[in-house]
């Protein structure tokens, strides 16, 4: 029966190539919703992990105080608080000149530092991890190779000048680049990591006299697990009277296209399946006068659902494989259009592949069974009528 | 007569009449979910917030007169002013103009959002657009043919009776663009109810008349050819 399919698909009239084309569209037309879909996702995922700020909580206040937050945190019996920072939570180093391009340096802290992707990961004093491309210029539509590329700075020192809060003096500081990270997930490409004890001493000597002065306001620092747990804590400090800062994602806007892609997901996926399923059907029907010779030379009807429902599948096949062909090549040139810019490098386009094959089986046993009931309704019909139909 | 005759007795008309109106129903979501999400990103990016300017500047007057059509509001406080522009591009442009003008001492503005990722899915939905449209085309095209071809009998009919092949073509176009016409109003209609969006699009709609007329040269073709 499958050869018997294969050879009338063979014959490629008009009528099978439209139904081809169509199909074809369809399922690009599936596939672009559902990679807006886990495109959107993956950016929620990647913007709530990946934002060191939004798992800080902020207290601003002077250091007198801070003994005072120290009890009450200690109090509060809880897992999700990893560390908590009395310095501040950046220091600025300047590279080569007092004014210009600058490195943030940040703690290596574990949950709050990228991976590694180049070199290794901090074991030492005087060693600092950097973003592979690395700028401090705002990043909206800066194109990607405008990026000073570190890697060929790795293993080598770099110096990094710290202006004193107080004196206004240059504190000069060399650190060996042990390894590169990826800052695409964070947008940190002026971020910079070095041991946690390290950067304590850097801080005093940077920020000296701060914590004798009751009048300058410093920062408490508590550094979250997870963003997730950011609020308990923010409420635990509310409850205490204390008022502190939290780095909040704004995601109305994000969750509002991810509903939205949701929503029409789901009824495309619907409407469209409705759509194929009712083409499929006109297409057999166009078959009977084909159904009436079938039945002269002695098939039965559940031949017939098997020789249509395989021609349907060869249609429906060839158009998948079309479609994910097409498809792949529109992703590739679409990625590579983007990555070549700052802000679209945490945009991942993926191919749909598993919901792909999952469509595909969905629809193909709808096909079968509306198949095989149409075929059963006009079983009992004589060959004319088959013909007339 | 002859333009209604397609209507009856033919169940495979009906099933492409009723693809097309899936199409349309498919476009109708699409664009109204299009048009919330750009309407959404739009008051996003046009924040109070993200279009004010606060302007020290020597001469008032110069910049309230020059930009009075592109301001919503301002309000002057000693030598700063608060500009409120009416749309974030205005404030664009004020700063790229105003940057240089030596009367200007200092421009702070609040940096708005990156709307770059909205930019995508603005340009997925949109692809995804011109997809269906695609889809309705083919579909209108099938559908013209299935119908031209139950009425074949009646055509060669007429042409035996006198009448020319273009006057009979001419009718099949005008009965066509009338049929999709009204669909194409019930879609309009749909989707204004729902969203005050006036979806008509003439591209879509010279798309659709010329679809027609291929349809029925290719009918005509298919004649010539004894293929239908």
């Amino acid at each position: 029966m499958f050869k018997l399919a294969v050879l009338n698909s063979k014959k490629l009239s008009i009528k099978r190539k439209i139904f081809l084309l169509v199909t074809i569209l369809c399922f690009l037309v599936l596939s672009f919703l559902f990679c807006f879909y886990k495109m959107y996702d993956n950016f929620i995922y990647n913007i709530y992990n990946n934002q060191i700020e939004s798992k800080i909580i902020s207290i601003y206040d002077s250091y007198k105080n801070f003994d005072k937050y120290d009890n009450l945190i200690s109090n509060y019996e809880n897992d999700n608080i990893v560390f908590i920072d009395k310095m501040s939570y950046s220091l600025s180093g300047f590279i080569n000149n007092y004014s210009g391009e600058n490195f943030k340096l940040e703690r290596n802290l574990k949950g709050f530092m990228p991976h590694v992707i180049m070199g290794r990961n901090i074991v030492d004093n005087g060693e600092i991890v950097c973003p592979k491309r690395s700028s401090n210029k705002n990043f909206d539509s800066l194109k990607y190779n405008e990026l000073t590329d570190m890697s060929d700075k790795l293993n080598k020192n770099i110096t990094l000048l710290f202006k004193n809060s107080r004196n206004a003096e240059y504190i000069s500081k060399s650190f060996k680049l042990v390894g590169l990270y990826d800052a695409d997930l964070s947008y940190s490409y002026n971020v910079c990591f070095i041991n946690s004890f390290e950067y304590e001493e850097l801080a005093l000597q940077v920020k000296d006299n701060v914590v004798d002065d009751e009048t300058y306001v410093n920062l408490f620092n508590i550094y979250v697990n997870d963003y997730k747990n950011v609020n308990e804590i923010n409420e635990y400090l509310k409850d205490n009277g204390i008022n502190a800062t939290v780095v909040e994602v704004d995601d109305t806007l994000l969750n509002y296209v991810k509903i939205m892609s949701y929503i029409l997901l789901i009824i495309m996926v619907i409407v469209l399946t409705i759509f194929l399923l009712k083409f499929y059907k006109s297409y057999y029907q166009e078959e009977y006068y084909n159904i009436a010779l079938y039945k002269v030379i002695g098939f039965n009807d559940k031949n017939i659902v098997k020789l249509l429902f395989y021609e349907i599948e060869i249609i429906l096949f060839i158009a998948m494989i079309i479609a994910s062909i097409l498809l792949s090549f529109i992703i590739l040139i679409v990625t590579f259009y983007l990555r070549q810019y700052v802000s679209f490098r945490l945009v991942n386009i993926n191919f749909p592949f598993l919901e792909f094959i999952i469509y595909y089986l969905f629809i193909s046993i709808f096909n079968y069974l509306f198949l095989r009931e149409d075929i059963k309704k006009i079983s009992h019909y004589s060959i004319k009528g088959l013909k007339d139909l | 007569m002859i333009f209604l005759k397609g209507l009856f007795n033919s169940k495979n008309i009906f099933n492409y009449l009723f693809n097309i109106i899936i199409v349309f129903i498919i476009l109708s979501v699409l664009s109204i979910i299009t048009y919330k999400i750009e309407i959404k990103i739009d008051t996003e990016i046009n924040k109070v917030e993200y279009r004010t300017a606060i302007v020290n500047a020597k001469v008032h007057d110069y910049i309230i007169n020059k930009y009075i059509k592109y301001i919503d509001k301002y309000e002057i406080n000693g030598d700063v002013i608060e500009i409120v522009f009416k749309n974030v591009k205005f404030l664009e442009k004020f700063i790229l103009d105003e940057s240089s003008n030596s009367n200007i001492n200092d421009i702070s503005v609040e940096i708005g959002k990156s709307m770059d990722t909205y930019k995508i899915v603005l340009f997925l939905l949109k692809s995804i657009l011109l997809i269906v449209y695609i889809i309705l085309f083919i579909m209108i095209f099938i559908f013209n043919i299935d119908y031209l071809n139950k009425l074949v009998y009646e055509y060669k009919l007429y042409l035996y009776l006198g009448y020319k092949s273009k006057l009979l073509n001419y009718y099949f176009l005008l009965f066509f663009i009338i049929f999709y016409s009204l669909i194409y109003l019930v879609f309009i209609l749909f989707v204004y109810l729902l969203t005050n969006l006036f979806a008509f699009n003439i591209v879509i709609f010279i798309c659709i008349v010329l679809v027609n007329a291929f349809s029925i040269l290719y009918f005509n073709y298919l004649i010539k050819k004894g293929l239908h």
